[in-house]
């Protein structure tokens, strides 16, 4: 798969607060990405300093497998946290100024305004739009290059549920149309909508990052292992309670997905049977959704 | 270059509050030209004609025009400062950075403007002075002789704006840019008031007017000092010619102000690149 995006042990501190903790992860073609946290997790900041907006204190980044340049800039389309515009300009004349700036042709603007359904308030002041128009018109600017990854942040922030309805039915079509997304959100249940993987941070730590159907397992999982963690793989494969089993955390941890409701005594006897003794046998019965829940409920509360 | 200007035009132009200061701006400075010359004011029975005292006269009018409209640089200079506090305040100038102007394009941009606000005012009062020494000097000789000031003109007006564009870097907010200019220009006065006060103590009490300050060389004074206020010689009006002293621009204040210009440059260079958004 073809890396869009490598983020490599990413800090900011702002003052002693730090923002952003040693974040890493990846971005690959093609898929709609989440970037899932509650307020104040790091996103923004995050996505400032793959931006060149927010200077990191350390940590490096690639765009399509180089260094970051403006160069590399023209071929993201973003928006962040509000539509910015010159309120004083019309929606045509606005669009004008960021077309000049990617070097995008000019017969972009009224088809990206087509796009996002205002071409017919091309000549009207962004001033007068409604916050829904603005951010379609903030997507429609972030259109105006073709570019190979669309990055968002809270989108929907702010917008009545018809306008939520009317943001995600376009993402989903820009998605269609083969452009990578970054989407940063603080509802799981926009995550879960739109994105095919998820970043979940927390005061800027990775949580959990992987695929969004995997996080949302219903029956959760088994952190597991043996002295033989290879076999301990085919063993369990080969028994029908699990989805998949990956070894991906590093910590001579295996990860057993389970499909069906399965206690950890019931399993242990079944290895035991098949002549596996295990080191390690925890049953994590919250899911990542509920983990997340969680955190975002001790944020509000 | 072309690409830069076309943004600032987009963004400037059809600003409305920009252009009807820049339009003032410029009327003022025509207004200026016409209430010199054809007003005349009584004071005391006697009626003042500013034309009679030499003030047109070549080549004092070049040092005199650009003394008494250099005030009016103020006007650009909110415009200045506006047109880059509303970056922040829009968030435009982030929006501007995501969508792939690099900081060093944005602040060239800025710097384009200030200099092309510099040099179109300075073709202004370069006009209206040249008209007016054809129609009111005495005489038409050295017409050209004085015409450093009209240099002296164009580098004040670009640090000026330098200046405030560094400002509004600085404290992203219209107000207090104009408060932290105002605040400046009172701390260079308190600076010159201390440094004359202690000449004073050290010389019993005298001091040589003509004489070295070191506060002369603080930015907006060492700007200030380009255009000084024109000698007079009320001797030159008993013998009916003119009260106006021929004086030509002093080197050294080019030199300051040239280098504050820069000064200022790079420290919102720094500034800009330096700060997350």
């Amino acid at each position: 798969m073809e890396k869009v995006l490598e983020i490599g042990h990413l800090t900011k501190k702002f003052g002693r607060m730090t923002a952003v903790d040693d974040l890493s992860f990846s971005v690959e073609k093609g898929n709609i990405y989440g970037l899932l946290g509650p307020n104040g997790s790091g996103k923004s900041t995050t996505l400032g300093i793959i931006l060149n907006v927010v200077n990191p204190t350390i940590g490096s980044w690639k765009w399509f497998g180089e260094e970051p340049t403006t160069n590399s800039l023209k071929k993201i389309g973003a928006i962040i946290e509000r539509p910015n515009f010159y309120p004083y300009l019309s929606a045509e004349k606005n669009l004008e100024i960021v077309a000049q700036i990617k070097g995008a042709e000019k017969h972009k603007i009224d088809e990206k305004l087509k796009l996002v359904g205002l071409l017919d308030r091309k000549h009207d002041k962004f001033r007068t739009f409604s916050l829904g128009m603005k951010q379609r018109l903030a997507i429609g600017a972030a259109l105006l290059n073709d570019p190979e990854v669309l990055i968002l942040d809270e989108p929907t922030n702010g917008l009545d549920p018809q306008g939520i309805i009317q943001i995600r039915e376009l993402i989903l079509q820009i998605a269609s149309m083969g452009t990578t997304i970054i989407l940063a959100s603080h509802l799981l249940d926009e995550v879960e909508k739109v994105c095919s993987h998820v970043v979940i941070l927390e005061k800027g730590k990775t949580l959990y990052s992987g695929r969004v159907d995997e996080m949302t397992a219903g029956f959760g999982y088994f952190e597991i292992s043996s002295g033989d963690n290879h076999r301990l793989q085919e063993v369990l494969l080969s028994l029908p309670h699990f989805d998949r089993v990956s070894s991906e955390n590093g910590n001579g941890l295996l990860k057993a997905i389970l499909k069906e409701d399965l206690n950890g005594e019931a399993l242990n006897k079944q290895l035991f049977e098949q002549g596996i003794v295990l080191k390690h046998l925890v049953k994590r019965k919250e899911s990542l959704e509920q983990q997340f829940l969680q955190i975002t409920k001790n944020q509000n509360g | 270059m072309k690409r830069l200007l076309n943004i600032e035009w987009n963004k400037i132009f059809y600003y409305k509050s920009a252009r009807i200061f820049t339009i003032l701006y410029f009327l003022m400075l025509a207004a200026v030209g016409v209430i010199l010359a054809y007003i005349k004011p009584e004071i005391g029975g006697i009626e003042l004609d500013i034309a009679q005292l030499g003030f047109f006269n070549f080549p004092d009018i070049w040092q005199n025009i650009a003394y008494v409209v250099a005030i009016g640089k103020i006007f650009l200079g909110v415009i200045v400062i506006m047109n880059v506090t509303n970056e922040f305040s829009n968030g435009t100038l982030k929006q501007n950075l995501i969508d792939g102007l690099s900081k060093k394009e944005f602040l060239q941009s800025k710097i384009l403007t200030n200099f092309i606000f510099a040099a179109v005012s300075t073709v202004f009062v370069f006009a209206i002075s040249l008209i007016l020494g054809f129609i009111f000097s005495n005489s038409q000789d050295a017409v050209f002789k004085g015409i450093d000031f009209i240099g002296a003109y164009f580098i004040k007006l670009s640090f000026f704006f330098s200046f405030c564009l560094f400002l509004a870097l600085l404290l992203k907010k219209s107000a207090f840019s104009l408060l932290g200019l105002f605040v400046w220009w009172v701390v260079e006065g308190i600076i010159s008031v201390v440094e004359v006060l202690i000449i004073m103590a050290r010389n019993n009490g005298n001091i040589d007017p003509e004489g070295f300050f070191i506060s002369n060389f603080l930015p907006l004074k060492s700007s200030a000092n380009l255009i000084n206020f024109p000698t007079m010689d009320p001797q030159g009006f008993i013998t009916g010619k003119s009260i106006f002293v021929s004086s030509s621009v002093d080197w050294v204040f080019v030199v300051s102000s040239v280098f504050y210009t820069a000064l200022f440059i790079w420290l919102s260079y720094r500034l800009l690149k330096k700060r997350d958004l």
